[in-house]
């Protein structure tokens, strides 16, 4: 399965958000999507999963079709996406919640979910290492642990792609690198196709193979992250100075520098 | 570590059981003449020669019985589903104005001079209007802002509520008959009315359980039910319309009475869990019984004076509701 975006163009009423947006993302590859707030990444995903409607351009899922041309249940079985860190209000557990991955797979909607649904379920829950959170109500979690719950439920829904909207913005360290760590295992061992948005540039960089960073609604560089991140880039992209490293594999550490008014540093830091 | 919402809706079912029982016990015992429990208990068995007794407890008490039971169960499903496609705790038809829809269009066919049954589908019409004006200004953003949700529901419950007002002064001697459907009142039950009510709580009923995990995926947020193949604005549309049904049949044989969609589900939810294929069925069962024992309260309080029951569900859930509102500014639950 690969999935490719062409040349979409989306408008909210008048104002333009992505004007003729190019990416492809392969079987067993992560892609990264970095840009500045308001340069489309959020409302790209959006279009690929079917919830916004391009005014142009396609989404095409290989050997599938065209998302235009599929319904969300269709798609659903195709794509799972993961938001934003959101606090889930509703008081259902862990089981219940990642068991609903398995909502667009119920065939017989009186039956529900089967013994099958709720082994797969099972086994997620344990493989990610929420056993102990089972019957725990989903609105008790910490951050973390709830965003863990949302990727439990994204890999039950057993989807060859998955969308992430900045899936470890909010959370700390240890658990962002957790995070990328079970995606990372999952496009390496199952071929999943990822596409993500990031805001952590230094995180895209450790984990993802190819980067497209956008600037206003268009992609303003792609490819592999040693060499997308360049510091001309950089500045170009976001605004900012910053030293651009490389540690031992070669992977670049982009260290922002703070410019004489300090405005680089909130830019950098996603303000 | 064992799953506490089963255990606990293990227990729920047992005291709802016994409640049940005893308030209707209570209640086709319990009235302004007496009826010994001899000719109660040869009624129940479908024994029994024709007497006064039996026509009190056939006629009227048991009718009201079930009538109370079965409105509570259309009131506390009706908010339990308005608060999963609103994603709003508050999202109680009575608070948000479906209600006052619902009114508008019974007082209508009563102006017209229609039969009983018209009530409920001209209400029905009125109040699925109403829904989606709601649904419309407040609801696009997949979660209601609360302030946004309870100001238009003021606005529409004070704008149809005006013209009841209105109506009640048109109508002059007839005007009683409106009051009634504003405030609340079981005292019309007979077994038609049942039966009309029993055709759209059974129909919502399987209507609602066959999309129960659907419902479920509304509660994680428009973009995220799509994900999960949920055609988000068919779903909500159609739902809105059901609870439109139930409500407006409901209001239109009993009146407005409020807070019981919103106190119920709250409870319920937080004893079990948000997942609807048990909370349906818990919130339904729930409903009925605390509606039971409103009108219970309501018919014997002051006996032999009634108290509309709206009056007895407001004075437990308007305090309810208060407290409610001010959790929801720092996140209540759905």
């Amino acid at each position: 399965m690969n999935v490719s975006v062409e040349n979409l163009v989306f408008s909210y009423r008048s104002d333009p958000i992505l004007n003729g947006v190019d990416i492809n993302v392969g079987r067993g590859e992560i892609v990264g999507l970095l840009g500045p707030n308001g340069s489309g990444k959020s409302t790209l995903i959006k279009n690929v999963l079917g919830f916004l409607k391009p005014n142009s351009g396609r989404v095409t899922f290989s050997n599938v079709g065209e998302n235009a041309t599929l319904s969300a249940g269709d798609i659903a079985r195709l794509v799972a996406f993961v938001p934003q860190l959101t606090t889930l209000r509703a008081t259902i557990t862990v089981f219940e919640a990642v068991l609903m991955g398995r909502l667009p797979h119920i065939t017989d909607r009186w039956g529900g979910y089967g013994t099958e649904d709720r082994e797969k379920a099972l086994a997620v829950i344990e493989s990610i290492g929420l056993s102990h959170l089972m019957h725990r109500e989903v609105p008790t979690l910490s951050g973390g642990e709830m965003q863990k719950v949302i990727i439990a439920r994204c890999l039950v829904q057993e989807s060859n792609v998955l969308l992430l909207d900045e899936a470890t913005s909010g959370l700390d360290i240890n658990h962002a690198v957790e995070i990328m760590e079970i995606l990372r295992g999952k496009a390496d061992d199952q071929g999943k196709c990822i596409l993500t948005v990031l805001h952590d540039i230094n995180l895209a960089a450790q984990f993802c193979d190819r980067l497209f960073l956008l600037k206003g609604g268009t992609v303003y560089r792609s490819g592999p992250p040693d060499a997308v991140l360049t510091r001309d880039v950089v500045r170009d992209v976001y605004g900012i100075d910053a030293i651009v490293m490389f540690d031992a594999d070669g992977t670049p550490i982009v260290v922002p520098r703070r410019s004489a008014a300090g405005i680089g540093i909130k830019e950098a830091a996603g303000v | 570590m064992i799953d506490v919402h089963a255990r606990r809706a293990g227990l729920l079912s047992v005291l709802l059981t016994v409640a049940l029982l005893l308030l209707v016990l209570f209640g086709v015992l319990s009235g302004s003449v007496h009826v010994p429990l001899r000719t109660i208990a040869a009624v129940l068995r479908g024994t029994g020669e024709f007497d006064v007794g039996r026509a009190i407890v056939l006629g009227i008490r048991l009718p009201r019985l079930v009538m109370a039971v079965l409105v509570g169960m259309m009131l506390s499903l009706s908010g339990t589903v308005a608060q999963a496609v609103f994603r709003n705790p508050l999202a109680d038809p009575y608070i948000i104005g479906i209600s006052a829809g619902a009114v508008a269009g019974a007082v209508l066919a009563f102006f017209l001079g229609l039969p009983d049954l018209f009530y409920g589908f001209f209400g029905f019409v009125t109040a699925m209007a109403t829904a989606l004006v709601i649904f419309r200004i407040a609801g696009k953003r997949g979660r209601s802002d609360t302030a946004m949700l309870l100001i238009v529901g003021i606005a529409v419950s004070s704008f149809l509520g005006a013209l009841s007002s209105f109506a009640m002064y048109w109508a002059g001697e007839d005007s009683y008959r409106i009051v009634v459907w504003t405030m609340g009142y079981l005292g019309g039950a007979s077994w038609t009315r049942v039966g009309l009510l029993l055709v759209p709580l059974v129909l919502a009923s399987v209507y609602f359980i066959y999309l129960r995990n659907d419902v479920d995926a509304l509660l994680l947020g428009d973009e995220e039910a799509h994900s999960l193949g949920v055609d988000v604005a068919r779903l909500k549309r159609r739902l809105l319309l059901v609870i439109s049904l139930i409500v407006s049949f409901s209001v239109a044989f009993s009146g407005m009475i409020g807070f019981v969609g919103l106190i119920v589900p709250h409870a319920v939810r937080l004893l079990i869990g948000s997942s609807h294929g048990r909370l349906l069925p818990f919130a339904a069962l729930s409903g009925g019984v605390f509606l039971l024992f409103a009108d219970t309260i309501a018919r014997t309080l002051l006996a032999p004076t009634e108290i509309p029951i709206g009056v007895v569900t407001a004075f437990f859930g308007a305090p309810f509701f208060l407290f409610l509102a001010i959790r929801s500014g720092r996140g209540g639950y759905v």
